[in-house]
């Protein structure tokens, strides 16, 4: 279970989350809420990315006292990714293989089912942005997190890709892995039949 | 047609000098900022008498200049490219002549600031009677500035001018993570590299060739102080390099003390190519690698120091603070001190930053 205790995020003065508890058990969720709400900001301070006030943590392990071990159990992927141009996805996957001791048979069927084979081995700075967040997606399902958190994953997708992802998520929350997603486009319910959360008043809502 | 000439001058002659801010003030402050105000003056006839009496040295500054015209070269001709700026098409309107006149006029107000100190050169040497130097100086710039203007004019002929791109090198691959770092370094910032590498090497042999009675390593120290100076840039192109492009790293399960290790071995490897020059000067091996050590030291604490704030000013003066106390613990033979402090002050600063930190989003 993924809770979140007093967590507030300022920037200067202005406090854009405040969160005094909540608690997301294992499962498919859809956060939405409207533009600025703070949807990215509570994703990327649960993917350790930023500094917050307050405590996340995932059944006992808090993101700041066990800072790599939390890390190892979550997954970001950002709506629009930046890589190093003279890297190849090549690279990052060995990388990520590496550091997230993952199983390499999984990363290559990753790389074959969201259509990256033909191009990872060369660098980053000839692809696309649909190329790059094709990219991001295989890199936040490589390891075996339990929550993975998906910042706009659909965005620069062509429909082909929308539809391998949607199968991906499902297959991979079959095996117990969880999702938070937030998209403005409207995510096909009934293919996925996600939960609802809304970000409003600089907190999170159970629909 | 003039005013075409005028309206680049005023876009992209004005974004050269505000995207190159930066870079400017590092290179005013190596110029002038490292050296005690009363020593200003002498310390600058020293390089330009070293300039003028070394033919190695004198061609040495001639490709540094003519780095600096290929670096605006490229940023010129990435400004056509992009299309709002295709207006400079309209030069292709001029007689050849007029055409060429207009580039070397806006090639020439980019290379200012060089020939601003070149007029200074020249008027020492003719102070000198070394004529024959000033005349070499004089043609070489109207030469550089001559095929910059002519090599653009052939570009901007094409209808469809494409982006003028260096060569890239292409590590072998797979690229392993702490290269990223070099392999930006070496693809993206070929001049800053190139320059500060150049800096630091002058820096390194000039006080290894002080004249002294006996021998004493720590002149190279000394020397390398000032590369380690001259490095400052780069730390803050790595770090920004980090904060731009890396972010994703702090979602991946790697310890701090990790992270550190290869942050480390980033700088250990840049410090390489002074360490094996202190190496070919025969300065022995276990000297050599504590020097190495206490260089990769200072430029790991500097990026560290970066992770509490990213500001380019306070960087420069930090690097600038910790130039000086290193050169007084050096000629008190007590830098071997400062390497210990130097490393756990690092590890404590990025300790402390490496999750607190992030960019304002405004």
């Amino acid at each position: 279970m993924l809770k979140f205790l007093n967590v507030q995020k300022k920037y200067g003065h202005h406090l854009i989350v405040d969160i005094p508890t909540l608690e997301i058990k294992p499962g498919l969720y859809w956060l939405r809420g409207a533009n600025g709400s703070g949807k990215s900001t509570v994703l990327k301070m649960a993917g350790g990315l930023i500094p917050f006030d307050g405590e996340i943590q995932i059944g006992m392990i808090n993101l700041k006292k066990q800072s790599t071990e939390y890390r190892r159990l979550v997954s970001y992927a950002e709506p629009e990714p930046l890589f190093p141009d003279y890297i190849s996805g090549l690279d990052l996957v060995h990388f990520y293989n590496s550091v997230r001791k993952a199983d390499k048979k999984i990363s290559n069927q990753l790389i074959e089912q969201i259509g990256i084979g033909s191009f990872y081995k060369n660098p980053i700075g000839t692809y696309s942005s649909g190329m790059v967040k094709k990219l991001s997606l295989v890199l936040a399902f490589i390891g075996n997190s339990d929550f993975i958190f998906l910042d706009e994953p659909l965005v620069t997708l062509d429909l082909a890709s929308v539809k391998i992802l949607y199968n991906l998520i499902q297959d991979f929350y079959k095996e117990g892995v969880s999702f938070i997603l937030t998209s403005h486009q409207a995510i096909e319910h009934n293919h996925f039949n996600a939960v609802e959360l809304l970000m409003k008043d600089k907190t999170v809502w159970f629909q | 047609m003039v005013s075409i000439a005028r309206l680049l001058l005023k876009t992209a002659g004005r974004k050269f000098y505000e995207r190159n801010a930066g870079f400017f003030l590092f290179i005013f402050f190596l110029m002038f900022g490292i050296v005690e105000s009363t020593q200003i003056v002498s310390y600058h006839l020293s390089l330009i008498y070293g300039i003028l009496n070394s033919t190695v040295f004198l061609l040495i500054v001639c490709i540094i200049w003519a780095m600096y015209l290929i670096k605006c070269f490229v940023f010129i001709s990435g400004f056509v490219s992009s299309g709002e700026n295709n207006f400079i098409l309209k030069l292709n309107l001029l007689s050849l002549s007029k055409k060429f006149s207009s580039l070397y006029f806006i090639f020439l107000f980019i290379d200012l600031p060089i020939l601003i100190y070149v007029s200074v050169i020249i008027s020492v040497a003719i102070h000198q009677k070394l004529y024959g130097e000033a005349a070499v100086i004089i043609m070489f710039h109207f030469f550089i500035l001559a095929v910059a203007s002519l090599l653009f004019g052939k570009r901007i002929s094409s209808l469809n001018p494409s982006t003028f791109r260096w060569p890239s090198f292409q590590l072998n691959r797979p690229i392993a993570f702490p290269l990223y770092y070099l392999s930006t370094l070496i693809n993206n910032h070929k001049v800053v590299l190139f320059t500060t590498k150049a800096l630091s090497f002058f820096a390194v042999i000039g006080f290894m060739n002080i004249p002294l009675d006996h021998y004493e390593y720590r002149t190279a120290i000394l020397g390398l102080l000032f590369g380690i100076a001259a490095h400052a840039v780069v730390v803050f192109e790595l770090r920004t390099f980090e904060e731009n492009y890396l972010k994703f790293l702090r979602n991946l399960p790697i310890s701090l003390i990790n992270r550190f290790i290869q942050l480390a071995f980033v700088y250990f490897l840049l410090m390489l190519p002074e360490s094996i020059l202190l190496i070919v000067n025969h300065i022995n091996l276990l000297t050599v690698l504590g020097i190495h050590l206490f260089a990769t030291g200072l430029l790991v604490l500097c990026h560290c120091r970066l992770y509490a704030e990213l500001n380019n000013d306070k960087h420069i003066q930090f690097t600038l603070w910790l130039f000086l106390i290193s050169f007084m613990l050096v000629l008190f033979k007590v830098y071997w001190v400062e390497l210990f402090f130097v490393w756990g002050l690092a590890y404590y600063s990025f300790k402390r930053n490496f999750y607190q930190f992030e960019l304002n989003p405004d």
